[in-house]
């Protein structure tokens, strides 16, 4: 087939905007379809706050951890414990089993005999400054951009210095993986945008979650209107845990 | 006199270099091969173990994820009703007393139709009392309840279940 030089340039010109076209929509993605937000690891200042005054040992969160990150048997991410102050100042401490099942009421110590008792949830402080990272001979704990503690169990080894350097006792060996596990504030939550399991079963609000790097978020505003403070404040590890209502008996 | 360096001594010393030289070469390639590619992308890590993380199935429903579907249901205590919505339980996650529902919202999801896939439910007087019975530690918003004391105040018999009385999605009834 002779073609001639005037049909040559035209079908060149059609064939230019079509392939355009399809480069460009290659490029930006299907059309119609809106552009999925990706999650920024920059900009983010995540604290929790937990209201003790608010904690009626429901245990609710303990049960929604376990649910939501298979936490084996008889290890916590998160738990609560229960104070109890007596009348002769002797402090007894207790949590049978995490609070996965509530509390029953103190045998040891009768109701009478009790000048105030409260409870306090405890979970990873997820530190400014991490005692549990630097100890990893290998890396497999660290602090992402967006400043959560996390753990990589695909790159541990078990060691557990980790462990041991953790000054809130929040870390353990899981036995199925062998590695260590803590709680994340439920990572594959929170940059969905979703809650932290233990705050969306809270049933009273005495776990709140949020970003305050907008000083406008609810969690901003409680943590600039209430009295808060964080657990061993001494070791410098300043945590980003903040507790309402806290009492000197507390570690 | 000085003694005059001949070229057999200099070989010695590029045996030294060759050894040397093949000894870091094999470092870099054992440790190329060893080193994962996201190490030290953001740090001392696993840049990769950030995304594992992210990319973890989400199990625990928001009470949002219920009421997409539950909120046109009939029934008037139904979760998304007026009731459900003033009581003191809209503010309770449902799964707190429901089973999981992480199988159930997939399921449901991928196939509306399917009828038979339903959750079930703890309405056990123990649940009510893990929140609502009486500890010296609790505080006293949500009120405890001594279950004995309360049925007898209102002339109950013993062993009476709370449900027999109470709607938990609108536990004032």
């Amino acid at each position: 087939m002779k073609v001639s030089r005037r049909d040559l340039l035209k079908r060149a010109c059609l064939l230019v905007p079509a392939g355009a076209v399809v480069l460009s929509r290659r490029l930006l993605g299907a059309g119609d379809k809106a552009p999925k937000k990706k999650y920024s690891l920059k900009g983010h200042k995540y604290t929790f706050i937990v209201d003790t005054r608010k904690c009626i040992g429901c245990g609710a969160c303990v049960r929604a951890c376990k649910l939501e990150n298979e936490v084996p048997k008889g290890f916590f991410r998160t738990w609560v414990e229960r104070y109890t102050i007596g009348k002769d100042s002797k402090v007894t401490v207790d949590s049978p089993d995490g609070a996965l099942h509530g509390f029953q009421e103190l045998e040891s110590v009768p109701l009478t005999e009790v000048a105030k008792a409260f409870f306090v949830p405890k979970l990873c402080n997820h530190c400014s400054d991490p005692p549990c990272v630097p100890v990893c001979p290998v890396g497999a704990t660290y602090q992402s951009p967006d400043g959560v503690v996390l753990t990589d169990p695909n790159y541990c080894i078990g060691c557990a210095y980790c462990i041991q350097a953790c000054p809130y006792g929040v870390r353990f060996k899981n036995p199925d993986t062998r590695t260590a596990d803590k709680c994340t504030w439920c990572y594959h939550r929170i940059t969905r945008g979703l809650l932290p399991a233990c705050v969306e079963a809270c049933p009273t609000g005495a776990r709140q979650f949020g970003d305050v790097a907008d000083p406008d978020s609810p969690t901003a505003k409680v943590l600039h209107s209430e009295r808060v403070d964080v657990l061993r404040k001494e070791l410098g590890t300043d945590p980003k845990v903040c507790y309402i209502g806290l009492d000197t008996e507390v570690r | 006199m000085t003694e005059r360096i001949e070229f057999k001594d200099i070989r010695h010393i590029i045996h030294v270099a060759v050894i040397l030289l093949v000894v870091i070469a094999g470092f870099i390639i054992a440790r190329s091969a060893s080193v994962p590619k996201s190490f030290g992308q953001y740090g001392h890590y696993r840049g990769r173990s950030i995304e594992e993380r992210m990319n973890l199935p989400v199990v625990f429903q928001s009470i949002q994820t219920c009421l997409d579907c539950h909120e046109e249901e009939s029934g008037e205590v139904w979760v998304g009703s007026e009731y459900w919505q003033e009581g003191v339980h809209s503010v309770n996650a449902c799964e707190n007393c429901h089973s999981k529902c992480k199988e159930h919202v997939e399921r449901m999801k991928a196939n509306p139709d399917l009828k038979e896939f339903v959750i079930t439910k703890d309405t056990s007087d123990k649940l009510c009392l893990t929140c609502h019975g009486i500890l010296a530690a609790r505080p006293k918003v949500p009120e405890p309840y001594d279950h004995k004391k309360h049925l007898e105040e209102h002339n109950m018999k013993d062993g009476q279940r709370c449900i027999e009385c109470h709607v938990p999605h609108y536990p004032a009834i």
